[in-house]
This record gives C-alpha cells, structure tokens and sequence, in this order.
C-alpha cells in the first residue's frame, strides 16, 4: 500500500543522508536529517526499508517489520560505532583508506560531542608531540590570514596536524614540501580539523594526503558527494543546502559552507535556488575568489549580453587568487575560456601556471608544482570523513 | 574513413538517437622509436597497447547489443552491450592508431571494419562527422571517448598519435586542447553530452611539460551565452604510469570501470517503468567506488578518476540487470584459507569451496542475502547482507 513515509530523527541521532527505498529495491526519496528534525517522502509500499549513511562511513539498513508509515529513529537503533585502530599498519593502498577511517572514528571519539576539534583531550591522555615533518621528509604548514597556524599533537602517530581556525574573511593555505615537489592546497578559513601524512605501501610509493574538516559538517558531506559526482545523494541535500545559503544575511555566518550549497545548484543548474544571496556572497567576503566565480556564472546562464563586462571583471578579479574550491578553480578557467577575448585566455593561462598540476578528485583546489620527473610520491586530498569503503 | 557502425554514412538516421565517437592512441611515432624526434624523446613517453584493448572494447560493446548483431562469438565475454529504446545507436566513429600500425577492427557482428588514424588531421575529421550527426536533433545523445596519453593542469590536453611531428612549428599543435572542446560542444545542439577521458599521465612529461600546454578546441565559435546543454556527464580518468593505466594485454582499469557500470553495475530501478537504468547521476555515483574496488583488487596506488556530471540527470544504457560487485573474505590471511562460502538469494545460491582465491570477488544480484562463512576450526559466521550499493565488501574474522 502507497502513502506518505514520515522519517524522524531522536535527539542525540547525528546528522546523515537516509536513503527510502521500495521492497523492490528502487530508492524513492532521499532525505537530509538531523537530531529533532523529521521529513516525508511518498513511498509505493509500507514496506519500504531505510538506509541511513553513518558520518563513519557505514551505512545501516533498517526495516519495520510492521510496516509503520511514522518511524523515529534513536542512537539505539545504530549499532555501536565502528572499530578503529589506533596503530594500523600500512602495507596496501586500501589500508591507507582504511588509517584515514580509523582516524577519523578516533577523533570523534576521543572529542566532546560539542566541542571544537581541539587539542585539550588529546594532550591529557598522552598524545604524541606535535611535529613539522611527514616520515617521507615533507614539510607541512599552514598558512592563515592571521599568519601561521601553530601545530598540534596527532591523532595518530606520524600526522601534522594543525589547531582549528576560524577565518570567515578569507581561506588558508596548506603548503607541503618535500620529494614528490610542492603540494599547495587552498582551504576554507574556518577548518575544525586538518592535517596531513605520509605512508609507503609495500611496491615503496609513499602516499602523501591531506584530509581536511571545515567547519560544518553537512558542508563537508555535500562537498564529498559533489566531488565524487554523486549527484542524486548531493541533491539530497539540496534543503540544507538553503538553509546554509540563508545563513549568509548574517555576517557571523560560514560562507564556506553557504558557497558549497551554491555549487551544488550552479552543478544541477537550480538557478531559481541561485538568488540573490550568490551576490551578497561575491561583495561581502571579497577575499574568497569563489563568490566572485559563483556570481559570474549565475549571470553566465542568465545569458544577458549586456552583463559581459560585469562577467569579465568578476572573472578577472577572481583569477587574481585561487578559488578555495576544485569546483570553482574549474568555474573560473572555463568562464575565462568562454569569454574567449585575448586577455581572458592570457588570464585562464596564467591561472594555470599558478594552480600548477591539479589534483582531479580534490575537493579544494590542490595543485603540485616542481614536481621531479622521477618523483613517485602520490598526493591525495579530502574531506575527513571521506573515506568510506572497504 | 572512420566509420565503425553503420556501413554507409548514408544510412544514420537523424531521429533520436546516440553518436559515439572513439579515438584510442597507442602509436606516438615522434615520442619513441626509429622516427622520434630529440625534442619528443625528451617527454618520456612510451607507446600504449591497453588504449588499443579499450578502443576495440567501448566500440564492440556499443554495438553489441544491437538486435542483427547476432554472432555472438565476436562479442567480448560478458557484454550485453547498450540498449536504451529512446536513443537508439545512431553511429559510432573511431579512429585508431597502434603500435603494430594495424588499422582494422573486429565487430561484434564479425565483420571487418577499416579505421582512420588517431592523427590530428583524422581526429579533426572525426569530430566533425560526429559532430554534424550529433547537431542533427537536439534529443540526440552525443558520447566522445578518448584513450591515450594525457596531461592535466587545470584544463586537460589530449595528445594525437603525431604529436611532435617533425614538420609541424607548433608541438602542440597535434594535441586535443579537451577542455575547448567540451565548452565548444555548447554549440551542439544535442541535449545529452557525455564525455569520457580515459587519459595516461606520465611523470617525466607532466614534469616537462608544465609550463603552458595548449592545443587544438577543433569546435570553435562558441559564445558565452550559447546555453549548456542540458545534461552532460565529464568522467574523467587520472591514472599516474603505466602500471595505473591498465594491462598490457586488456582494456584500461577506468574503461572496465566504466562498462562494468554500464553493463549494471550502476544501475538503479527507473521510476515508472521499474527497469534497471544507467543515467548520468548514477554512473558518475559508482566510477568512484567501482575505481576503489579495482585498485584493491590490483593494488594499485596512482588510479583514481573524477566524475563530473551536470544538468539533470539523462538517461544512457538500460542493462539487462542490476548488479553489486562483492567482496568477501577474512581480514586474517591464515583464516582466509579455510574458508568456504555460501552465498543464498532463493532462488540464487552459490557456493565457494575453501581452495578457492580470496577474498572471493563476484557479481550478485541487488537485495537481500544470507552469507554464510564457514570454518574448519572457528563457529560459522552467519551473515545478512542488503546488496545495493555498487559495491558490497565483507571482511569478517571468527573469534
């Protein structure tokens, strides 16, 4: 029998995408949800099952025997949280997968569910010393608009890793140096967490990767989604997307997080989602290239040709920096392209030049220079929380 | 001449309907061997026999699921091939440069088919023939991929089979600039624009070439507020080094992604009419973890892939079933080895006796499934597993 499914999530739930699907296996809706906070999908059988996509990773089936059209799901109804290890061993690649799982289920744990990611709780129980250099010899620093941010004890031995920030005015910069060349990665300014490392797989490649947490969740989960292209569970989150768009009227607000939700409409071509707040974003935090990008691209699809200059000087003025965003990198080179004038390409060349070697599966804008031709290093860039998988 | 399907150029229908093109370049003559120039030889490049095995592949299983391509002992084991009634196969250009200099290809159907080069000039000539069938009727379907040596700065080039030639001033003159290419394709009026960059990066040649790599767009004249189609799937390959790329003797690891996906791995139930269904969401959704799986399973650390859709979602392929790679297995080697597996779906029940590899790896039906593992010397492990992710792995050990 068909109805209307409402899906609700107790307090103390986390937040996480829940997948509805029909007994047949079709998923009919997907929801964003949150502690306290229910939604509706129509569903063509009580019988349908959910599917809920843990913050570490896992995802949990769950079904109503009875066929409830109002189910609440508790923190009881998960099971207990994953198994981590605090000293894997890295001999295949998917074991650096599976280092980077672990440590993000460690940090969760060890840190009060209301509490910035900082260092206090690690220091009391003993937690290495902070240190400067990955074990391949590649030095990390983190530059914020405030200078450099101080370094913090790991969370699992052989990391770097840096105290939290809280820049809304402009983003940070990761820089790496070492034997596989320099490694730049532009980063939002408010990060709860981030660091980097290095492990050598048994063939003797080291991987170098940096795994970032902004400061919002949700943002970083969209940003996951988009950069994997897994758009139907991006759209998912297509309400939150608005409500982090909304939250841009307030100057206190994370406009990192209000520029993810925009790409995702700018990606799915939502322009009605696309209001005016993409503007407020471009002239309120000048420094953050990606506003500028986002707003040229809204008057892009517009198609108004008496907005050409107004596109050009967004465009241009944004190439004076790096977007923050991978997304926006390739916004910015691709409205440069289309422009098409002899300054536009000089300006997409020379952005180029300055992003250096992308990183294509990157959520920020991550580019290796100098690289040495017979360097062997591999870098990768994420959101913490992205590794899920086997 | 490059056309792979139909015969006659004249018989391409202009109603709805998918056009492929697919360039695979193994032969770079002016980068090694007898004809290299110095300046070429400095990349590094060395000539690829596994984008050969990918442009024979993409273009059999685009065909091989037509209905008069009966013989089937043509068809590469496993591929049912694409099947979408609304967009139909209108066409599918190739152009194909081997090491070995051959230039003939085995259809699914039997049947001997001459090819172009993979030369800029055949690229050229390619993408315009394609390009004009795909502008025929803007419900048409227009599907480019490129097998071959790549390099990626923030844009990503595509280097021809005579890239470097001697008697060309610009060495950059014989390289796809792709990402012009993909916005020029704005001016096509086909709604549905899929691209796929199944791209090598060699180290000695990123490191050479970084400083301002440019190319050729070959679709040219569009402007900024020519509308984008309305939808389009970019499915980028990023694999460092040979050993990333793909066997010497077989397709890619992202083209075997891809048709792994296509043939049902990424596919979910359509709305309405209940068939298994490949879009550009979905497809996108599993190259990432599809990319995971194989590296696992190959152990390779420089593979990884960004999938890129954008618009709505449209549909591609219609397989003739879903499917979930699985992965099962102990974490621990030496229980590993006594291990013997039952895998129940009634009516679906597959057993895996303890001599077999493992993990065991397969394809199972999405749902629900009882999986039992069991032991010499440890309690059977009794499991029950919901099968729809693309990709389902269980690794438990007994206590």
């Amino acid at each position: 029998m068909s109805g209307k499914l409402q899906v609700a999530f107790a307090d103390g739930m986390p937040d996480a995408l829940v997948e509805v699907v029909s007994p047949d296996y079709e998923t009919v809706g997907r929801l964003w949800l949150g502690a306290n906070r229910a939604r509706s999908v129509e569903v063509p059988s009580e019988m349908s099952f959910l599917r809920v996509h843990l913050p570490d990773g896992r995802v949990v089936t769950l079904r109503d025997p009875a066929g409830k059209l109002k189910r609440t799901i508790r923190p009881g109804d998960l099971p207990p949280p994953a198994k981590a290890s605090a000293t894997r061993s890295v001999e295949r690649v998917g074991d650096v997968t599976a280092l980077h799982r672990d440590r993000a289920c460690l940090a969760a744990l060890e840190l009060p569910r209301k509490a910035t990611l900082g260092v206090g709780g690690l220091e009391s129980i003993g937690a290495p010393q902070p240190t400067d250099t990955l074990p391949d010899g590649t030095s990390v620093e983190l530059a914020a608009a405030t200078g450099p941010v101080r370094r913090v004890p790991p969370v699992q031995p052989g990391e770097v890793r840096f105290e939290p920030t809280d820049g809304r005015d402009r983003g940070c910069e990761l820089r790496l140096k070492g034997p596989g060349g320099r490694l730049v990665v532009q980063l939002p300014g408010i990060l709860r967490d981030v660091y980097a490392r290095s492990d050598r797989t048994a063939d003797g490649v080291w991987l170098v990767s940096v795994r970032a947490a902004t400061g919002n969740r949700p943002a970083d989960q969209l940003l996951t989604y988009l950069t994997g292209g897994d758009l139907y569970r991006a759209v998912g989150m297509a309400d939150w997307a608005v409500t982090a768009e909304e939250m841009v009227r307030d100057k206190h607000a994370d406009p990192f997080a209000a520029l993810v939700g925009a790409y995702l409409f700018l990606r799915t071509h939502k322009l009605g989602r696309l209001g005016d707040w993409v503007n407020n974003l471009a002239v309120q935090w000048p420094a953050i290239p990606d506003g500028k990008v986002l707003r040229a691209w809204q008057l892009i699809h517009e198609g108004n040709q008496d907005r050409e200059a107004e596109i050009r000087g967004l465009l241009h003025a944004a190439a004076a920096g790096l977007p923050i965003f991978r997304e926006g990198l390739r916004l910015l080179r691709d409205g440069l392209c289309l422009l098409g004038g002899e300054d536009d390409i000089k300006a997409a060349d020379a952005l180029s030049d300055r992003a250096g070697q992308g990183l294509v599966d990157a959520p920020f804008t991550a580019g290796v220079h100098d690289r040495p031709a017979d360097a062997t290093t591999q870098f990768r860039v994420a959101c913490i929380g992205a590794d899920a998988g086997g | 001449m490059s056309l792979y399907w139909p015969d006659d150029a004249a018989a391409v229908s202009t109603e709805p309907r998918l056009h492929a093109l697919v360039v695979a370049v193994g032969d770079y003559p002016y980068l090694s061997g007898p004809k290299a120039t110095p300046e070429g030889k400095k990349y590094g490049l060395k000539p690829l026999t596994t984008t050969i095995h990918t442009g024979a592949r993409v273009a059999a299983w685009l065909t091989a699921g037509l209905p008069d391509f009966a013989r089937k002992e043509f068809t590469p084991a496993g591929l049912n091939g694409y099947r979408n009634a609304g967009r139909p196969l209108g066409s599918v250009e190739v152009v194909y440069s081997p090491p070995d200099g051959t230039s003939v290809l085995t259809r699914p159907d039997g049947k001997q088919v001459a090819v172009g080069p993979a030369t800029m000039a055949g690229i050229e000539a390619a993408v315009g023939a394609w390009f004009n069938r795909c502008n025929a009727n803007p419900e048409n379907v227009a599907l480019f991929y490129f097998a071959g040596h790549g390099i990626s700065t923030t844009a990503q080039f595509l280097l021809a089979s005579d890239f470097h030639a001697p008697d060309v001033l610009d060495p950059w003159k014989n390289c796809i600039d792709f990402t012009g290419l993909r916005l020029g394709m704005r001016r096509c009026k086909a709604k549905t624009q899929l691209f796929f960059v199944d791209a090598c990066r060699e180290r000695p040649f990123d490191a050479t070439a970084q400083v301002n790599p440019t190319g050729q767009s070959i679709v040219g004249g569009v402007k900024w507020s020519d509308p984008p189609p309305a939808a389009t799937g970019t499915y980028y390959a990023a694999a460092e080094g040979l050993k990333a790329y793909g066997p010497a003797d077989g397709p890619t690891y992202f083209a075997t992604a891809v048709l792994d996906a296509l043939e049902g791995a990424g596919a979910g139930r359509e709305k309405g009419t209940r068939k298994w269904l490949v879009d550009t969401f979905s497809l996108a959704g599993v190259l990432g973890p599809l990319t995971e799986y194989l590296k696992d399973e190959h152990g390779l650390a420089a593979l990884t892939c960004s999938p890129h859709p954008e618009g709505d979602p449209a549909p591609i392929n219609y397989p003739v079933q879903g499917y979930v790679r699985v992965k099962v297995g102990c974490k621990d080697a030496a229980k590993n080895s006594q291990l013997a597996l039952q895998l129940t779906r009634p009516p679906d029940d597959f057993t895996s006796a303890k001599t077999e590899a493992r993990p065991w790896r397969g394809k199972l039906a999405p749902g629900d499934w009882r999986i039992q593992m069991k032991f010499d010397t440890f309690d059977t492990l009794d499991l029950s597993e919901t099968l729809l992710d693309p990709v389902h792995v269980v690794l438990e050990d007994p206590v």
